[in-house]
């Protein structure tokens, strides 16, 4: 038998193998399924929600200010301590705007790839465990706040994401990211010198052109945390036994 | 004659061995290619696009900014009753405590032990899922995390800070919120735990509802 020969029925084998294989993944593309307009339906229904979103948290961030404003024309001798003591706590926990010397962030997906065409792992996207990474760091750092574009980051935030979605507060966020940090700015470059530091995303920057810059600032604004504080399981110890 | 006819048998069963060959070659190459997509999405860090999750995700939470719209609505008409103003101001500085993590509290929950070393990334994505799924305070080997907490450091020994305290094993990470919806979220298919099974080597964790939680003030 001739050398060619053999070489030609290795690759027939191994292209008949191929194809088998692919005819078994190619079974179950369970999105497919869906007609095209019931998946123009759901977008539209999550574009709705999404809207409803945006709407109800600015009417709460509205109230909020309605709120402050009315607490301060009721400015009664006998509150004030109370009125002080609010405002600390509130400051604590994300209900007033922060502003301070600080830095931004910038993150964005590799120039070449488009989010929205996308399937399944990309290492030139930014994912929402890059951001969770980042956030990780700066409060590792003791940075004062953090807001990822219009989401002010507080104790209880998540970051995730469905499929290609990240969500921050359940927020959508699309790319650019920018994170605004109100913190030392070189503190935060000395960490970031720490090789073991971030490294996938660092990994990622260079060779998949994952877009990560950052830059000093000295006036940063954080805006107040706009969403809902959850206390329906939680009681406080005073109050309440079980 | 016998010789001869061999000869001739030869080469059509090596070709067919060679076919053969190839075939389980590229059969065993492409199960492996599956193989290994199906690895990567299940230790990846975060969750495959699921429409319906999506949905509920924007669901519950356009209910609970309602919740908490109608709470805010509620709050600014006792204001401006100069009567129930002061009781209005205390109420609120009870509720900040709570969020601040600046009184004791209770409630129900789950508990997760988990004995392996893990490095920081594990901790920032169990209190992420945690969060995400409703939990309304999370405590690490007794250390509650608000809006004060330093993160997760990692030391160059592999040890987790936090707080400026060394985390040892047994982690013991709890939280209070809606036990049942927690549990299911932690142990769902291809949830934290099942990542962490998949990656980490001989897993070994303890999940339980609780009653009750307590978690002292910062």
């Amino acid at each position: 038998m001739s050398t060619s020969l053999k070489v030609i029925s290795i690759f027939a084998g191994i292209l008949v193998g191929l194809l088998v294989m692919a005819q078994f993944r190619t079974s179950t593309p369970i999105s497919s399924s869906y007609p095209l307009d019931q998946l123009e339906a759901q977008k539209e229904l999550v574009q709705g929600y999404i809207n409803d979103e945006t709407q109800l948290k600015s009417r709460i961030v509205s109230l909020r200010e309605k709120i402050d404003a009315t607490l301060e024309d009721n400015n009664i001798t006998s509150q004030t301590t109370n009125l002080d003591r609010l405002n600390e706590l509130k400051e604590e926990i994300g209900l007033t705007e922060l502003k301070g010397e600080g830095f931004y962030i910038a993150l964005d997906d590799s120039p070449s790839i488009d989010r929205e065409t996308i399937e399944g792992e990309e290492a030139g996207i930014v994912y929402a465990a890059d951001i969770r990474d980042i956030v990780n760091l700066l409060r590792a750092n003791n940075v004062e706040g953090i807001a990822i574009n219009d989401q002010r980051i507080i104790a209880t935030s998540s970051i995730t994401s469905v499929g290609n979605t990240v969500l921050v507060n359940n927020s959508h966020l699309a790319p650019p990211f920018t994170i605004s940090v109100v913190g030392d700015y070189e503190s935060f470059l000395i960490r970031m010198a720490d090789q073991a530091v971030l490294q996938d995303l660092k990994q990622r920057v260079n060779e998949y052109g994952i877009v990560f810059s950052v830059k000093q600032a000295p006036h940063v604004i954080l805006p107040i945390y706009n969403g809902q504080f959850r206390l329906k399981y939680i009681q406080r110890a005073d109050e309440s036994t079980a | 004659m016998n010789l001869l006819h061999r000869k001739k048998e030869q080469p059509i069963s090596r070709t067919l061995l060679l076919l053969i060959t190839g075939l389980v070659l590229g059969f065993l190459v492409m199960t492996q290619a599956k193989y290994f997509t199906d690895y990567v999405s299940t230790v990846g860090r975060d969750s495959t696009e699921n429409i319906f999750r999506r949905i509920q995700i924007l669901k519950t939470t356009n209910d609970e900014l309602n919740e908490e719209i109608a709470l805010l609505e509620t709050q600014l008409e006792d204001l401006n009753n100069q009567a129930q103003s002061f009781q209005t101001i205390a109420n609120d500085i009870k509720k900040n405590e709570i969020i601040a993590g600046e009184t004791d509290i209770w409630g129900p929950g789950i508990e997760l032990v988990i004995d392996n070393e893990l490095n920081a990334l594990w901790f920032t994505d169990i209190t992420n899922e945690l969060f995400a799924s409703g939990a309304e305070a999370i405590s690490i080997n007794n250390i509650r995390l608000t809006d004060t907490t330093i993160g997760f450091d990692e030391l160059p020994n592999g040890q987790i800070m936090i707080n400026g305290v060394i985390l040892q094993t047994p982690y013991t990470i709890h939280a209070v919120g809606d036990k049942e919806s927690l549990r299911q979220v932690l142990e769902s298919p291809f949830g934290i735990l099942q990542r962490m099974e998949a990656t980490l080597e001989e897993f070994s964790y303890s999940l339980t509802e609780k009653d009750r939680i307590d978690m002292k003030q910062v």
